[in-house]
């Protein structure tokens, strides 16, 4: 057992401490304390690092046209419930939802949720959460993928969702600063070490689903929808979308 | 005449107790912004609603043991006291300053164990362990954490309350995390489940076991094992309670009710049956 040791052996430690001891300590550890405080002051993180992001909408980046893809204007994307409006509108400082359809009258639909803070919330639009919160059942779990576009590889996340008839496979990805990551253990990874060098990272959510009993099909098309898509953004403004690393 | 030895008395008194309000300061430079910040965000939510009962339930204990800790040998371990406060300096300011719940608060056990090696020494931590332990249960984890933990016990309750209201002869349908009792809808969603109630109920469960101060190891250890069934029990009470509000009363009279007492219920529930089960545990396992 340690505490058999003789305490004379530690440093300072007296084995009958006075009361004058007992201030100057006491005196000692509140000061540390207080210091800890201003430490944990010192390093938050307080300068958004896309303040410049801010009027630069992804509505205006994401073309309404590309490929053999045009915007659909007669259909409505789902809304979300009243309540859960208001969070996305209190937490987000812009969300876009907009339904593509090609030719072959295929639909995709593509949401974009931008928050200039990426810790403020950016679960309430996960699709794992987003999807059952509104009644639809996660059908497969979640599986990790990759989108390979102009020599990167985008991880991207997987799943289906549906309720009765309705069967919506998914394709997201999560941007976190200029890193794309995963919701979780990742994205919280990221933004500390963005934090600890002392910015607040954007964060940007990109899904894409398309309601098809074909899974296989559909994850498919929405690969080749996001290739278009990405390959349509201007190049200056890609990085908005996949970052840089 | 009077006056002169009360104010030494008075004197002597401040000398005992500066030193304790020092470090009352210290631990309100750092914590006292936490507590604020915790009410105004994740103490309102239904998840760590427990929180301030814990932190006071805690501090509590901590003063029940203040004459034992006052009477223990002095024999600081400065050192460790001190590798203690630094990792808790450190895990603080970083949970602070990235808004890492999990590090910010479980700093505060780190640096009260500091405290008492700086202080006391090793065998007031051990002295001390019960109301250390409490404080884990006020930690807000990561959701990530949590949901593996509780979400097959999520599943389970609303299967369970629905298949028993089914056989009691209730129009109840279940599809996920949806039950349906007559021509209403009822969304069994992260907040309304209750099981993040299951540290609660442990922590109460806990509580309990050292209020009663039982010293047979068996004993406790088997009330703090079926602490876990009688959460799972009781989120079921209340999932039902909650459908059969719905059914009889209207879809309004239940989503009141979900924010209003169905916790309680929950918590009465449970508190009775962690009783019976602790009388039941004493016809096989004496106290002492």
């Amino acid at each position: 057992m340690p505490s058999t040791v003789q305490p004379s052996t530690e440093s300072g430690a007296s084995p009958h401490p006075t009361a004058r001891a007992d201030l100057v300590r006491a005196a000692i550890l509140a000061l540390l304390m207080a210091l800890g405080a201003v430490l944990a002051m010192a390093i938050t993180p307080r300068n958004y690092m896309s303040e410049q992001h801010r009027d630069d909408r992804f509505a205006n980046i994401i073309p309404k046209a590309f490929g053999d893809w045009r915007v659909d204007t007669s259909i409505v994307p789902l809304q979300p419930s009243p309540d859960l409006q208001q969070v996305i509108e209190e937490t987000y400082d812009e969300t876009l939802g907009l339904t593509y359809r090609d030719s072959k009258g295929r639909r995709v639909m593509l949401a974009v949720a931008y928050g200039l803070n990426q810790h403020k919330g950016m679960n309430t639009h996960r699709p794992e959460v987003c999807y059952p919160s509104q009644g639809l059942k996660i059908r497969s779990a979640s599986t990790r993928g990759v989108l390979a576009f102009s020599g990167r590889q985008i991880p991207v996340t997987r799943l289906v969702a549906g309720t009765g008839a309705r069967n919506e496979p998914i394709t997201y990805w999560l941007l976190v600063g200029d890193e794309i990551t995963h919701f979780g253990y990742g994205q919280r990874w990221s933004a500390i070490r963005y934090g600890l060098n002392g910015v607040i990272p954007d964060g940007v959510l990109v899904r894409v689903s398309s309601i098809d009993a074909n899974v296989p099909a559909a994850f498919a098309l929405q690969e080749a929808f996001l290739k278009d898509m990405l390959a349509a953004v201007a190049a200056d403004k890609r990085a908005r979308l996949i970052g840089t690393l | 005449m009077i006056s002169r030895p009360s104010a030494t008395a008075q004197r002597f008194v401040i000398a005992n107790y500066l030193p304790l309000c020092l470090l009352l300061a210290g631990w309100l430079a750092m914590f006292g912004s936490s507590y604020y910040r915790l009410s105004t965000t994740i103490w309102a939510t239904d998840a760590q609603g427990h929180g301030p009962i814990i932190l006071g339930v805690g501090a509590w204990l901590l003063y029940q043991k203040r004459a034992a800790l006052a009477a223990l040998p002095r024999l600081p371990r400065t050192l460790l006291g001190a590798s203690f406060l630094a990792v808790g300096i450190l895990a603080y300011a970083i949970g602070r300053s990235q808004s890492v719940w999990t590090l910010e608060i479980s700093a505060q056990i780190l640096i009260l164990i500091a405290l008492l090696l700086c202080f006391i020494g090793a065998r007031a931590v051990r002295l001390a362990w019960f109301p250390l332990f409490f404080l884990t249960f006020m930690i807000p984890w990561p959701p990530e954490l949590v949901d593996a933990v509780t979400q097959p016990l999520k599943s389970a309750v609303s299967v369970v309350a629905a298949s028993l209201l089914y056989d009691a002869g209730y129009p109840v349908g279940r599809s996920g995390v949806i039950l349906t009792v007559g021509p209403y809808q009822l969304l069994v969603a992260d907040a309304c489940a209750g099981l993040n109630s299951l540290f609660t109920l442990e922590a109460l469960g806990l509580l309990y076991m050292n209020l009663m101060n039982y010293k047979s190891i068996q004993r406790n250890v088997a009330l703090a094992l079926l602490v876990l069934p009688i959460s799972f029990c009781a989120n079921v009470v209340r999932v039902i309670v909650l459908v059969l509000v719905t059914y009889y009363f209207g879809d309004e009279a239940g989503q009141g009710f979900v924010h209003g007492f169905a916790g309680m219920v929950l918590f009465l529930v449970a508190l009775m049956l962690i009783l019976a089960t602790d009388r039941l545990l004493g016809l096989f396992i004496k106290a002492h």
